[in-house]
């Protein structure tokens, strides 16, 4: 059942492709999330890890999505003595979030998650146009 | 192939009451003549409706936050699809009996 089995690797596919949206959601939520305790660590961005696995299974490969990985690159600081997050120098730490980062992701998800979703219409409507040969 | 016009008709009619009684997924038939093809749709019958469940489950799961919407729309289509499959071959069964029992003889 190959068609069968294009159907199953297509939605593997927008499952990854939805646990990467949320990731990405996760990200631009907590775009401005500081530490709750002063010079602490504010919230740090997470990177989606998405990986082609072999299933025996199917005999095909299929999509799987990770734990997300955390980003390492620096936070960025602000000058703000006023704010309850403020290290002893008056410096906040802000999340390594860039929302034009984000938005482009997300976007990439969205069509990655289309593709998928006109590969699994498409299997079907192949499988149901040969079903309907049965019926003439 | 002999297949003669008692035979069909039995056939015919364990085939009639296999689609009657198929949303409960009947597997039983008092057909002597005809048995494999019975046996065939008794079969489909059962593992059509049996995907068709699991369709229902994965819905039901999604319903109470349970299940991806992928899932459901996977099993959906699956159960679908063997319907589509089943139906079509019975029809297609059912057609070339009533043939049969048309011939003049």
């Amino acid at each position: 059942m190959d068609l069968g089995t294009s159907m199953l690797v297509a939605a593997s596919g927008m499952r990854a492709q939805s646990s990467r949206m949320r990731t990405i959601a996760e990200n631009i939520a907590n775009a401005n999330s500081v530490s709750p305790v002063p010079g602490g660590d504010p919230y740090r961005r997470k990177i989606a890890t998405i990986s082609a696995n072999f299933d025996n299974e199917l005999n095909a490969s299929v999509v799987e999505s990770g734990t997300p990985a955390p980003d390492m690159t620096a936070f960025r600081t602000q000058y703000d003595p006023g704010n309850p997050s403020a290290d002893k120098q008056g410096y906040v730490k802000l999340p390594n979030v860039n929302a034009l980062v984000e938005i482009m992701d997300m976007r990439e998800a969205q069509s990655s998650y289309e593709a998928n979703v006109n590969a699994l219409d498409a299997s079907k409507t192949m499988l149901s146009r040969t079903i309907e040969l049965l019926t003439k | 192939m002999a297949i003669t016009p008692s035979a069909a008709a039995a056939a015919y009619q364990a085939v009639a009451k296999m689609g009657a009684d198929s949303a409960t997924a009947g597997a039983s038939t008092g057909a002597t003549t005809g048995a494999d093809f019975s046996n065939f749709l008794s079969q489909a019958m059962t593992d059509a409706v049996s995907t068709m469940k699991s369709g229902e489950q994965v819905a039901a799961q999604q319903a109470t936050g349970k299940a991806d919407i992928v899932n459901v729309v996977t099993a959906v289509n699956n159960a679908e699809l063997t319907l589509d499959t089943v139906v079509a071959i019975r029809d297609k069964v059912i057609s070339a009996y009533q043939s049969i029992m048309q011939m003049p003889i």
